[in-house]
């Protein structure tokens, strides 16, 4: 009985690393657009896309789902969602509200381990700013989200972030397809990283503001374009 | 002919995920199934009379609303109710609040106001005689209010992630705690305020709101500190 126990679980712990896998790969497709907005697909296609089976990939569709990048529709199939212009101002608004207080928090909070890594991705983003690469920013800012959600101490508001995170992502990375305004970026980030070293909140909150600002602005010419 | 089958298991399940969900909140949030307790996905099967997979769903959303820990070779363990945990989901659901009441403040429908008023009615009246139960209705009814009123999914959703800790916490604690009236007439206030449609009175009133929440909670710090 105690076996069969510990197989059941050491099979159940598998599994949920097979779903993080699957998540993590799934994610990065819709984020870069390899799965194209708006089309359909299977589940069985999308198993056989990553080579993970079907309950992994089922948890790691809901998750996504939550996060707003498919939409799960019975009968037909997995739907990836038509990029969310519309909800953007929405989701600025409450990204806004929760990064504010993330960065607030990070700065006070941070450990000196933490401090360490924000010094070292500040860093990494001096160097995307003076050379501009796609692939590089887009990882950089996945490590200094990861980073600045562990350094605010407060579970409760990285998993209310999370459910953006993926859609943000994804129009990030269409919109430096279209813009060549990656130093800009950043440079904001890295001025982040280092009020988040220094341990000023209020620097960090403004800089958060700065760039939400911006993000906003780059918005209402994307609702714009995409309106004629 | 496998596709049809995972299909219309897609379609059938979604029901029976949100039923499992609902029970098992009550019970938790409830304290029929307390804090410590360890649960086995095996005996809710059996006594939600549901199946493998619905309470499987259900589980994951308690576990991301922070009710529950699904613990690889334990078991599934209801989180044990911890003060500081509701001090730090204040100190984002206080922003959050905001956002919300400035939203709604500015975008409700005359039909949202008109249900504002009802809310605001019916607390006035729970704050004079009333029962705890019609406290916890209202309270509820406000809540998904307030999330709705703001046509702001994203908010909507991230607040959603923290209902069940907050309604759990508050209903271990009220009745050797709270200030009934106070708090009755604090949330009529809000809803209010809401209606009347100025978002900087309305913001106003969620600080007040929220000042008590920390007050009652921090009250709850000297029940944990007791010695055993």
């Amino acid at each position: 009985m105690l076996s069969l126990n510990a197989t059941v679980t050491s099979i159940s712990r598998a599994r949920r690393r097979l779903t993080t896998l699957a998540y993590e790969q799934l994610e990065e497709l819709i984020v870069t657009l390899k799965l194209i907005p708006g089309s359909t697909c299977s589940e069985t296609d999308l198993q056989q896309l990553i080579g993970i089976g079907r309950t992994p990939v089922r948890e790691a569709l809901q998750r996504l789902s939550r996060e707003g990048l498919v939409e799960i529709l019975p009968r037909k199939g997995i739907k990836i969602t038509e990029v969310g212009y519309e909800g953007g101002f929405l989701r600025v608004e409450l990204a806004r509200t929760l990064l504010a207080l993330m960065a607030r928090t990070g700065a006070v909070r941070a450990t000196p381990k933490q401090k360490h890594a924000f010094s070292i991705i500040a860093i990494a983003y001096d160097k995307v700013a003076q050379t501009p690469d796609l692939d590089s920013i887009m990882q950089l800012d996945k490590s200094m989200f990861e980073l600045l959600c562990n350094a605010c101490h407060n579970e409760h508001v990285c998993r209310a972030i999370r459910l953006l995170a993926g859609e943000n992502r994804r129009l990030r990375y269409i919109h430096f397809k279209k813009h060549a305004d990656i130093p800009i970026f950043a440079r904001i980030r890295a001025e982040l990283a280092r009020a988040l070293v220094q341990g000023d909140p209020d620097t960090a909150e403004a800089i958060v503001h700065r760039r939400m600002d911006y993000i906003e602005s780059t918005l209402k010419g994307e609702t714009q374009t995409s309106a004629r | 002919m496998a596709n049809t089958k995972i299909k219309s298991d897609l379609s059938t399940r979604k029901s029976l995920t949100t039923i499992a969900y609902e029970q098992l909140e009550e019970l938790i949030v409830t304290a029929e199934l307390k804090p410590g307790a360890i649960l086995s996905e095996s005996t809710l099967v059996e006594q939600l009379a549901i199946g493998r997979t619905p309470i499987r769903e259900a589980l994951q959303r308690l576990e991301r609303e922070g009710l529950i820990k699904i613990m690889p070779r334990k078991g599934i363990e209801v989180t044990d109710l911890n003060p500081s945990k509701q001090l730090l989901m204040l100190e984002w659901r206080r922003d959050l609040e905001k956002l919300l009441a400035r939203s709604g403040a500015l975008g409700a429908t005359e039909e949202e106001r008109s249900a504002f008023i009802v809310i605001a009615d019916a607390m006035d009246e729970i704050a004079h005689a009333g029962s705890d139960i019609a406290f916890m209705r209202q309270d509820y009814a406000l809540n998904q209010l307030m999330a709705q009123a703001a046509h702001n999914e994203y908010a909507s959703r991230a607040i959603g992630l923290i209902h069940g800790l907050a309604r759990r916490f508050w209903f271990a604690h009220f009745e050797t705690i709270a200030n009934m009236p106070l708090c009755s007439n604090l949330h009529a206030n809000l809803a209010r305020k809401v209606a009347q449609g100025d978002p900087e009175t309305a913001a106003t009133a969620v600080d007040a709101l929220m000042d008590y929440l920390e007050e009652f909670t921090r009250a709850t710090l000297s029940e944990y500190g007791r010695p055993t």
